[in-house]
C-alpha cells in the first residue's frame, strides 16, 4: 500500500514536471495570492518563503523547504523535513534526499529529536501530520535551530501554509508568561483593600479589580469604558478635577490627590489616590495607573480625634483666660477652686485621651501588642474591681465569680476591658444603682457579664456602641474618662482572644455588657 | 439684660461661657445637648443670641440650626458656631444659616466681639 501510493506521488510528480509550463491558472492565481500574504506576513522567513513559492509557481513544485540563519539547504521540490548538521544528513537519509518522497516516520522521530519534544507531544503532532499526509497534505518544515522550528502545510501541489512556529522554549517562555500574568492579574483582581485600576490615554476605565468594586459599589461591567471622571463630585468635574490629575500625572510621571469620591449609590467616601502614567517603549502615552484607598474611616478618626484634643484644651485655656482678665481687672478671684479643679479634670482627661487615642491608632494598624499565656480571669474580674472597691461605688458592686477559668490571652488587656465595662457601668449609672458584675462558664467558654441598672442604650444606637468614638447621647455632660473609644477598644481586644463582646439594653432600665472567650483546653499529661 | 443660651456638651466650656458672659453682664442658660437646647428655646424665654458647639452626641450644632430654622418663633435668632475641627463642608451647616464662627480653642475677646455685635443688631438684619 506504501510503496504503491508514493509511487504514485512519483508518478504525479514526474507529470506535473512534464506539465511544467501549463500551469492551471487557478493553481497561479491561488499561488500568487499565497505568496503575496507570506510577503505581507511579519514573520521572520517571508521574503524568502514569498521568494520559494514564486520558484515553485514557475517551475511547478510541490513544497517547500526553508532554511535560513546559514542554513545550507534550499530546495523546491518533493521533500519534508531537513535539518541541520547532523540531523540534517540525517533527515535527508529519512527522506530519501531531495527529489525524493518523504518518510512520514522517521520525519516523525526527527522532528521529535529537533525540537526535544516529550513522547506525549511528539506522539500527538506525529498523528496530526499523519492525518495530513493521508489528505495528501504535505509538509514543509524550517528548522532554524535545535528546539525551533517553523512548519509549512503544502495544500495539493503549490498552496502553502505557515502553521506556526513551535519552539520548545519559547513555549515554555510563554507558558511561564502567562503565567506568571495570571498570577498578577489574581494578585491585582484579589486586592480587596485598594481599587487597582487602568484608565486608557482618554480617561476610559480599561479593567477594574475586587477592591475597585468594594470600595465605589460599581460592577466591572458597570464602568469598563466610562470616563473615570465619574467617580468624582459634580463640583469636581465641574472644576476640571479628573483631567487636571491626568495632566500633572503626564507632567511628573505619577501624582497623588486626596478628595471626596462618589459610591455607586451616590454616597461619598474619601479617597487618597495616586495616578501613574504608563508610557510603551517607545515613550507614548498609553494611559494611567490607579490606585485609590478609601481613607474615609481614617479621616473621621483625626477628624474626631483633633475635635477630642481640642475640648479639654479650650476648657483649659477658657479658664485661664478668664482668671487672667479677673486677675488684670483687679476682680476677686471668684470660683477660683472649682475652676482649678476642672482645668485638673481636664488635663487629666487629655492625658487619657491621648493614651486611648494612640491604643486605638495601634489598633487600626494591627500593631497592639498581646500576650498568649494562660490567665485565670477570677484575678482579672478581681483587679479590675480593685480600684473601685475602695471607693464610694464599692458597695454598689456586687461581685460573683468562680474558680478555674482558665484563657489564653494577655491579663493586663482583659483586665481592661473588665475595666472599661465597669466605668461604663458607672458612669451610665447617675442614679447610683447597683452594679454586678458574674464571671461564669458555658460550655467551653467563659462569660463574663457587667450589668448596671442606668440610662440604658437607646433602641437605635445599641448597634453602634462598639464603634470608634461612638458616645451615648443620653448623658448630660460628660466624665472624664468618657472618651468613645473604651467599648471600640475592648472590643478589639476580645475578638483578638477569639471571643465576643455584645450588649444587651433597654431604655431607662439599664444595660449588660456580655463577654465571651474560648476557656483554654489544658492537654493532659499522663 | 441680653440672654444667651449656650448648647454645649462639653461642661468646661459651658463654664467658661458661663462665668465669662455673666460676668460680662450678660443672662446665660446652658443645655448640654441639641435636644435640650431646642427644648429650652421652645419653653422660653427666647435668647437674644445663641452659642452651639458643631460636634455633639446625639444631635449636633448643624441639625439644631436646621431645627431652628424651621421654627418660625425663633427662626430669626442668631446664632455663633463653635467647633473643635475643622469641617467637611457637608458636615457644616448652609452658609447664611450662622453669623459667626469660633474655633476652639478661641479667644474670649472674640467670643465677647461677637456676642456683642449680634445682641446690638436688629433681628431684621440678620438674615
Amino acid at each position: 500500500m506504501e510503496s504503491q501510493r508514493y509511487g504514485a506521488r512519483q508518478d504525479d510528480w514526474a507529470g506535473a514536471k512534464s506539465e511544467r509550463m501549463i500551469l492551471p491558472a487557478r493553481w497561479a492565481v491561488i499561488a500568487i495570492g499565497v505568496s503575496l500574504l507570506l510577503f505581507f506576513y511579519k514573520g521572520e522567513n517571508r521574503l524568502f518563503c514569498s521568494a520559494l513559492i514564486l520558484g515553485a509557481i514557475i517551475y511547478n513544485a510541490v513544497a517547500a523547504v526553508i532554511l535560513k540563519r546559514g542554513g545550507s539547504l534550499a530546495a523546491i521540490g518533493y521533500i519534508s523535513v531537513i535539518v541541520h548538521g547532523t540531523l540534517g544528513v540525517l533527515g535527508l537519509l529519512a527522506t530519501g534526499g531531495i527529489h525524493s518522497p518523504f518518510h512520514p516516520v522517521l520525519t516523525l522521530v526527527l522532528l521529535a529529536a529537533a525540537i526535544r519534544l516529550p513522547f506525549d507531544e511528539a506522539l500527538l503532532i506525529g498523528t496530526v501530520f499523519l492525518c495530513l499526509f493521508a489528505l495528501g497534505c504535505w509538509l514543509v518544515v524550517n528548522v532554524n535551530e535545535p528546539g525551533h522550528i517553523s512548519i509549512f502545510l503544502g495544500l495539493n501541489t503549490v498552496a502553502l501554509v505557515m502553521l506556526g512556529t513551535l519552539s520548545r522554549e519559547q513555549a515554555a517562555a510563554k507558558e511561564a508568561f502567562a503565567q506568571s500574568e495570571e498570577r498578577y492579574r489574581l494578585l491585582v483582581e484579589g486586592v480587596k483593600d485598594y481599587a487597582l485600576y487602568m484608565i486608557d490615554a482618554k480617561g476610559r476605565v480599561v479593567n477594574w479589580n475586587i477592591g475597585a468594586e468594594r470600595i465605589t459599589g460599581h460592577k466591572a461591567d458597570e464602568v469598563v469604558g466610562k470616563h473615570f471622571g465619574c467617580f468624582y463630585p459634580p463640583e469636581d468635574v465641574k472644576a476640571g478635577k479628573p483631567d487636571c490629575e491626568i495632566r500633572l500625572a503626564i507632567e511628573a510621571g505619577h501624582h497623588e490627590d486626596e478628595g471626596w469620591r462618589l459610591r455607586r449609590d451616590g454616597s461619598r467616601f474619601w479617597a487618597s489616590d495616586v495616578t501613574t502614567a504608563l508610557c510603551d517603549e517607545n515613550g507614548k502615552l498609553w494611559g494611567f495607573a490607579r490606585v485609590t484607598r478609601d481613607t474615609t474611616e481614617r479621616k473621621r478618626f483625626v477628624q474626631i480625634a483633633a475635635h477630642e484634643l481640642r475640648n479639654p484644651i479650650a476648657g483649659v485655656k477658657g479658664i485661664l483666660s478668664l482668671l487672667r482678665q479677673r486677675v488684670t481687672d483687679g476682680k476677686p478671684l471668684q470660683s477660683f477652686g472649682r475652676l482649678s479643679e476642672v482645668m485638673e479634670r481636664e488635663i487629666d482627661r487629655l492625658s487619657v485621651l491621648i493614651g486611648e487615642i494612640l491604643e486605638a491608632f495601634y489598633l487600626q494598624e494591627g500593631r497592639l501588642e498581646t500576650k498568649r499565656m494562660p490567665v485565670d480571669l477570677e484575678r482579672v474580674v478581681q483587679a479590675a474591681l480593685s480600684p473601685y472597691l475602695v471607693t464610694v461605688e464599692g458597695s454598689r458592686l456586687e461581685c460573683r465569680t468562680c474558680p478555674d477559668m482558665i484563657v489564653l490571652g494577655d491579663a493586663h488587656r482583659l483586665e481592661e476591658v473588665i475595666r472599661n465595662l465597669l466605668s461604663n457601668a458607672i458612669k451610665y449609672s447617675p442614679a447610683g444603682g447597683p452594679i454586678e458584675v458574674v464571671l461564669s462558664s458555658r460550655g467551653q467558654r467563659a462569660d463574663v457579664f457587667v450589668r448596671d441598672t442606668g440610662v440604658g442604650i437607646p433602641r437605635e444606637q445599641i448597634g453602634r456602641v462598639f464603634e470608634v468614638f461612638f458616645r451615648g447621647s443620653n448623658l448630660a455632660g460628660r466624665d472624664p474618662g468618657g472618651m468613645g473609644l473604651g467599648l471600640y477598644i475592648s472590643k478589639a481586644i476580645v475578638e483578638e482572644h477569639g471571643g465576643r463582646i455584645w450588649a444587651e439594653s433597654e431604655e431607662g432600665t439599664g444595660s449588660v455588657f456580655h463577654v465571651e472567650l474560648p476557656l483554654y483546653q489544658r492537654k493532659e499529661v499522663s | 439684660m441680653p440672654r444667651v443660651l449656650v448648647i454645649e456638651d462639653e461642661p468646661a466650656i459651658a463654664m467658661v461661657f458661663q462665668e465669662f458672659l455673666s460676668e460680662e453682664g450678660y443672662e446665660v442658660i446652658v443645655a448640654f445637648d441639641g435636644v435640650a437646647g431646642l427644648d429650652r428655646l421652645r419653653r422660653g424665654p427666647l435668647p437674644d443670641v445663641v452659642i452651639v458647639d458643631l460636634f455633639m452626641p446625639g444631635m449636633g450644632g448643624r441639625e439644631v440650626i436646621q431645627s431652628m430654622r424651621a421654627e418660625p418663633s425663633f427662626a430669626h435668632l442668631p446664632v455663633i458656631v463653635v467647633t473643635g475641627a475643622v469641617p467637611d463642608a457637608r458636615d457644616f451647616p448652609p452658609e447664611g444659616s450662622f453669623q459667626a464662627l469660633l474655633g476652639k480653642p478661641f479667644e474670649l475677646k472674640a467670643v465677647l466681639q461677637h456676642v456683642e455685635q449680634l445682641t446690638a443688631a436688629p433681628a431684621s438684619e440678620l438674615i
